[in-house]
């Protein structure tokens, strides 16, 4: 290959990377429909829900399944998952000292891999939301959220332990960073894992929030300046 | 934490606890001979045991001297607490009255001892008004509450 047609498949190659790399053009898609098909927060509410959790994936319940060698199922030993809803008071805030926090479950956001491997796992706090009073921020961020329109939050089902008639479902929070050191991993519990459908929509969401170019004209037009380095 | 136990600052140090997190369900049969095996071999072990009916209140099952070490940490960092505060009080009072000397007897006191004493009593005055009433070693608590809503969330829904 001659080196201006190696530029030219590179170029091509970026310019494919940049359709998916900024937040994924599917996700827009998938907004589309569910603005358009479900109308009402009450229908896209018992149609979204119910497919994002499942009961807590524990690692003893799954290794040999996936893994096949012992050691690899040591290596891989993962105190929970990307998505997963967990209970601890361990946690830790950006910028503070190293305290604990009062509020007691959050969704893992960290790959599943972090959650292995890092030495600090992301989390976003959730929130429950409540039957009633439609007029709270709460229910106008779940509303949103049940759209996907929100990158700053996503919807959450009640879990299995929850007894409250009251409790409508939860929202994670993405605002603040929040993090669990790894050596207190083990600590925390997994009330629920997100399906695979569940899974793939959170990643949609934390890519598109931390990566995504909202005017890419005007993105590109910035970093396409010359700028004199001597 | 650990740093502050490695320098001696704490009473005692944390034990290295493990955890594991297992269900009540299939706990609660385990054989009780099984289960001193797992502690010999592992003293440091917490077990966190999940079921849905305790909620988000998880069971935990650890050996009894391991939490009485961390009863003791605590009740000892209690009384650690309470000797600085004592102490820090002491040294309020102390300080106290060199500042009623320094303020009372201004004139009488000569110009080597008045300008040490005047910018010590003006330090822990400085320190006075960061510390208002007493030391106290506490972790900063803080509820968390959701963000605000972004201009797009507040758009009104349709329904």
């Amino acid at each position: 290959m001659s080196p201006s047609s190696l530029d030219a498949r590179f170029d091509s190659l970026v310019e494919e990377l940049a359709k998916s790399a900024h937040g994924s053009a599917k996700l827009g898609e998938i907004k589309k429909f569910l603005n358009r098909k479900l109308k009402g927060t009450a229908n896209r509410e018992s149609f979204l829900l119910p497919k994002l959790l499942q009961e807590a994936v524990v690692w003893k319940d799954v290794k040999d399944s996936v893994w096949k060698s012992e050691e690899a199922q040591r290596e891989n030993k993962f105190p929970f998952l990307q998505g997963d809803v967990i209970g601890t008071r361990i946690v830790m805030r950006l910028g503070e000292a190293q305290t604990s926090q009062e509020h007691d479950i959050w969704l893992v956001l960290a790959p599943d891999c972090d959650c292995v491997r890092s030495s600090f796992i992301r989390v976003a706090p959730i929130f429950p939301v409540y039957c009633g009073n439609k007029s709270t921020n709460a229910n106008q961020r779940v509303g949103h959220s049940l759209k996907l329109s929100t990158l700053k939050a996503f919807p959450l089902p009640k879990l299995l332990s929850d007894t409250e008639d009251e409790v409508r479902g939860y929202f994670a929070d993405f605002e603040e960073p929040f993090y669990l050191e790894q050596r207190s991993a083990p600590i925390a519990t997994s009330y629920a894992s997100m399906t695979v459908t569940g899974w793939h929509l959170l990643n949609a969401i934390i890519q598109e929030k931390e990566t995504r170019a909202v005017n890419m004209e005007e993105a590109v037009a910035i970093r396409s300046r010359e700028i004199g380095l001597h | 934490m650990a740093i502050a136990a490695k320098k001696g600052i704490l009473p005692a140090t944390l034990p290295s606890l493990k955890f594991e997190q297992g269900r009540w369900s299939t706990a609660r049969t385990t054989n009780v001979e099984k289960i001193a095996d797992t502690w010999r071999k592992n003293p440091n072990l917490v077990k966190i045991f999940k079921d849905p009916k305790f909620g988000r209140n998880e069971m935990v099952l650890m050996r009894k001297d391991k939490f009485e070490h961390m009863f003791k940490l605590l009740r000892d960092l209690q009384n650690a607490q309470a000797a600085v505060q004592v102490n820090m009080s002491t040294l309020f009072h102390a300080i106290e009255a060199m500042q009623s000397i320094v303020e009372t007897r201004e004139q009488e006191l000569p110009e080597s001892v008045k300008k040490p004493m005047s910018k010590m009593t003006k330090l822990i005055v400085n320190i006075r008004s960061r510390i208002p009433a007493k030391i106290v070693v506490r972790s900063p608590r803080r509820k968390l509450q959701p963000s605000p809503l972004s201009k797009e969330e507040k758009t009104p829904l349709e329904d």
